[in-house]
């Protein structure tokens, strides 16, 4: 065929379009030129004619029957049913319809946006909050500075070595709830950095201790010192500025379970505000199921209405 | 049949709604409408299907008819009816039995009677138009609507092009590829054949 095609200017399109009349004149008298010299064409142009003559004897098949149509059949788009009913309102409607849609969306839209600036709010609060709550964190921490008396006037006496087993449980205690909190709230990064903290602070403890007792007695005060730790850890559990451990702070000379347990406050206040936080998560979820409800109902009605109009 | 001018007539009538209008283009169409359906599905209950469809949706969309040409609007809406009737059934290849694929066909797939066949047409044997028919069917759909559209309802090139809504060079294309698949799948025949060249000489 295709060395056929090559041999011939003329391709089967033209001599097809030829015994139909189609060929404009300059194409035609070219083929015709073509075919009086090519036998192949001939017989091509022979064979094309006999298949469209024995195609147009084909028989034309009668309808079987009428298909007129009865106004039974035609009902529906004559005489429409509601929708249709509606007439010149069915357009308005629909573009009530959209503009209550459109107004829907913008409301979820700008709920969930408040929600979400909300939340992130939520989320710096917590970010302000952190050195707030550290704040007066720092403060309680402060206080004791402040007031070192019954600070020092309580390790006075265990430096003294009046190693009061209160003291020292409640130390141990103190330091049971340090880890703890510190786990709770710090992230690994936040834990690094108290280890930083604690180093250079900690001196001040030893110091603190050196200065008001014996050595043996101290080992046990040293602890403390871990809670310093602990300390460090606390103003973490804001957890929010990890990378910065802070230098600022002072330390509390030796944080008495008191502070320690105001400190606990704090977190189980930060983590219960955590825990109001995430409570909003179910309120938004439920807010964006019934959006998309909506969203779903409106556009199957629009989508109704529009296969009616169509 | 009608002048252009009682169509447009009846056409407008049937905007207005007045099926009495509407049906008199029925009658005047039915055959063709039918005929083309029938070509197109090789099945008569499908094609009086599709014929009745091509009807009722004509109705439907009257309003939205353009161009004076009743017979190709009608034409189009019926190639389109079949179109999508070939379509449902390559979609639910379990009801096609009737479709007459290649290696896959019925027995006798049309038997179209015709009444106007005196002796002076047994020319053209009844076994070279069956034969016909049937590779009328395993063409591909969009040449088989071309070569119904112009060999059997003798359209023009340009109708049909806008009845398919493609371009005449399209319609062209169409054309004579399936003139060229009809006719090596009669070669295959030679007996048919013969008498194809024969029936014309």
């Amino acid at each position: 065929m295709l060395f056929w095609r090559r041999r011939h200017p003329i391709g089967d399109q033209e001599l097809s379009a030829y015994v139909d009349g189609e060929l404009p004149s300059a194409a035609r008298a070219r083929l015709e030129e073509h075919v009086e010299a090519c036998a192949a064409c001939r017989e091509a142009l022979e064979e094309l004619r006999a298949l469209r003559g024995a195609l147009r004897e084909l028989p034309q098949a009668a309808a079987p029957r009428s298909f007129a149509l009865r106004e039974a059949d035609v009902r529906p788009p004559l005489a429409p049913r509601p929708v249709a009913a509606l007439g010149r309102a069915g357009p308005l409607l629909g573009g009530v319809t959209a503009a209550a849609l459109v107004a829907f969306g913008a409301l979820v839209g700008v709920d969930v946006g408040v929600l979400g600036t909300e939340s992130s709010q939520g989320a710096s609060d917590s970010v302000a909050s952190a050195p707030e709550e550290s704040q007066p964190a720092a403060s309680r921490g402060q206080e004791p500075q402040e007031t070192p008396p019954p600070e020092l006037d309580e390790l006075a006496p265990l430096a003294g070595g009046l190693e009061t087993n209160e003291a020292y449980g409640d130390t141990e205690k103190a330091l049971d709830e340090a880890p703890d909190i510190g786990v709770n709230r710090s992230s690994p990064d936040g834990a690094a950095p108290p280890a930083g903290a604690t180093t250079p602070e900690c001196p001040d403890c030893p110091d603190a201790a050196f200065t008001t007792g014996p050595a043996p007695a101290l080992t046990p005060e040293c602890l403390p010192t871990t809670l310093c730790v602990g300390d460090a850890l606390r103003v973490n559990p804001g957890g929010l500025s990890p990378g910065e451990p802070p230098p600022g702070e002072p330390l509390p000379l030796a944080p008495t379970p008191a502070a320690a347990q105001a400190d606990a406050a704090g977190e189980v206040e930060v983590v219960m505000e955590a825990e109001e936080d995430g409570g909003r998560t179910p309120l938004r979820v439920a807010e964006g199921a019934t959006a998309a409800l909506a969203l779903v109902a409106a556009s199957s009605l629009a989508l109704v209405w529009w296969r009616r109009r169509a | 049949m009608n002048t252009p001018l009682d169509e447009q007539e009846l056409v407008d009538r049937s905007r207005r709604g007045d099926l009495e209008a509407f049906n008199c283009l029925v009658i005047a169409y039915q055959d063709r409408v039918y005929n083309l359906c029938l070509r197109m599905l090789g099945s008569p209950q499908a094609a009086e299907d599709a014929a009745q469809e091509t009807f009722l949706s004509a109705y439907r969309s009257v309003g939205r008819m353009r161009g004076p040409n009743v017979r190709s609007w009608l034409l189009r809406i019926a190639a389109n009816a079949s179109i999508d009737e070939l379509r449902r059934r390559r979609r639910q290849p379990q009801l096609s039995l009737e479709v007459a694929t290649p290696g896959n066909e019925p027995e006798r797939p049309l038997e179209v009677p015709d009444p106007a066949e005196g002796p002076e047409r047994l020319a053209l044997h009844g076994e070279l138009r069956e034969a016909l028919q049937v590779e009328l069917l395993r063409l591909p759909p969009d040449q088989r609507l071309a070569v119904i559209l112009c060999d059997l309802e003798g359209l023009s090139y340009e109708e049909i092009a806008a009845s398919i809504g493609r371009s005449i060079g399209t319609v062209k294309s169409r054309i004579s590829r399936g003139r060229s698949r009809l006719r090596e799948a009669l070669r295959a025949q030679p007996e048919l054949f013969g008498e194809l060249i024969r029936h014309t000489e």
